[in-house]
């Protein structure tokens, strides 16, 4: 059977045919939720963003131009709801407020634990690389979040952060140089699988 | 940027599809003089499959309240709607063409009290045309902002690279002032104190 495009998928879906928006969250589902999950880290709230991204495209899908890239669509619409969260939530942060492992600002600042580092080796690799994302300057996480999670392209990554292509390939250099000498470790071992 | 930064752009945007076949064929000639690019390469594909590795699913009830909204849009007819995308498209240009009226308008006459009420207009506009867009797109006043003042200097035929750079910095460090851009601004008055946030 022939794989649809995207645009042949969203016409579908404009049509009423459901399954073709099932399609659409099935081909974009992991990378998309990807991109959530380190952008909030945070399980509960990814799942509201990224039904909230769902629901916009639901109504909104009348903007999306056809042949252009929907998964970069999609990215964009995740990253501002993110941000328009974030925004909201400064407001109002918490210290007592809790993450994924049930750990508080609060309990973080007086952890007893020496060093954030040690604590991320017992971590798997996977989730060891996304603790260690989290630590780079945001604008280089957005970019590598974007890239491996998203897989947009760099002149759509740079659109969407209203940079110059340049800007985002050395962004993207900058986060793998802040990445390489932490998973030093993890990149021998990788490279011998 | 050095010879070897050049290359490893090349890799990325290789890797991302981004590049023509003439420059693959380019980069496949460098990679295999140059131990330390291939390094850089493979490091990159597997710090990419192990990214990946960890990514979790969306809860299933997640998965199941967006079936189930997308099933009611369908049985209202949500999804048959006619939406005229084309006559907002033509009234955005509208908005737009007059927008950039007001500011050629505003940036031939002689300074004084009505060129700065012929630019607050012009930046009214631009400002309600960036609501209506961010809300329409579900994007942010901000963004849709940027996008309409890029739009604007290309309508007057200005590069905007190095403005999009100064952009940048400037979103990263919003406490310090502008810094100064290498564009000629023509009659575009140095901006005031912006307050971020």
């Amino acid at each position: 059977m022939k794989k649809s495009s995207d645009s042949e998928l969203i016409r579908a879906y404009r049509k009423g045919d459901l399954e073709a928006l099932d399609a659409l969250i099935a081909r974009h589902r992991q990378g998309l939720y990807g991109y959530i999950m380190n952008m909030t880290q945070n399980r509960a709230e990814a799942d509201d963003v990224f039904q909230e991204v769902w629901l916009r495209v639901m109504r909104k899908h009348h903007l999306y131009r056809r042949g252009s890239n929907f998964g970069g669509w999609l990215i964009r619409i995740a990253r501002n709801l993110v941000i328009d969260r974030g925004r909201r939530r400064g407001c109002d942060a918490s210290l007592d407020a809790e993450n994924d492992e049930g750990r508080s600002m609060l309990n973080m600042i007086a952890s007893n634990e020496p060093d954030p580092r040690e604590a991320v080796q017992e971590m798997e690799l996977g989730a060891r690389l996304s603790a260690m994302v989290q630590r780079l300057p945001s604008e280089q996480k957005d970019v590598f979040l974007m890239r491996v999670h998203g897989k947009l392209p760099f002149k759509a990554i740079a659109r969407i952060q209203g940079v110059s292509i340049n800007t985002a390939l050395a962004r993207m250099q900058y986060a793998l140089a802040h990445l390489r000498p932490l998973l030093k470790v993890e990149y021998e071992a990788l490279s011998t699988r | 940027m050095t010879t070897h930064d050049y290359w490893q752009d090349r890799v990325l945007l290789a890797e991302s599809g981004e590049l023509a076949a003439s420059e693959c064929r380019a980069l496949e000639q460098q990679l295999e003089a140059d131990a330390a690019l291939r390094a850089f390469r493979d490091e990159l594909r597997a710090l990419s499959r192990a990214a990946q590795s960890s990514t979790l699913s969306p809860a299933p009830a997640t998965l199941t309240a967006i079936r189930e909204a997308a099933a009611r849009d369908n049985e209202r007819g949500h999804v048959f709607v006619f939406r005229p995308a084309v006559v907002r498209s033509l009234a955005y240009a509208a908005l737009l063409a007059v927008a950039f009226g007001v500011w050629i308008l505003g940036s031939t006459r002689r300074p004084g009290l009505s060129d700065d009420a012929a630019r607050i207009q012009a930046v009214r506009a631009v400002v309600a045309l960036a609501g209506e867009e961010a809300a329409a797109t579900g994007g942010t006043e901000e963004d849709q902002l940027k996008l309409l003042a890029l739009q604007l200097l290309e309508l007057e035929g200005l590069s905007t690279d190095g403005w999009e750079s100064s952009v940048s910095d400037w979103e990263l460090s919003p406490s310090e002032e502008l810094p100064p851009t290498s564009l000629q601004w023509h009659s575009i008055r140095e901006p005031r104190a912006i307050e971020c946030g």
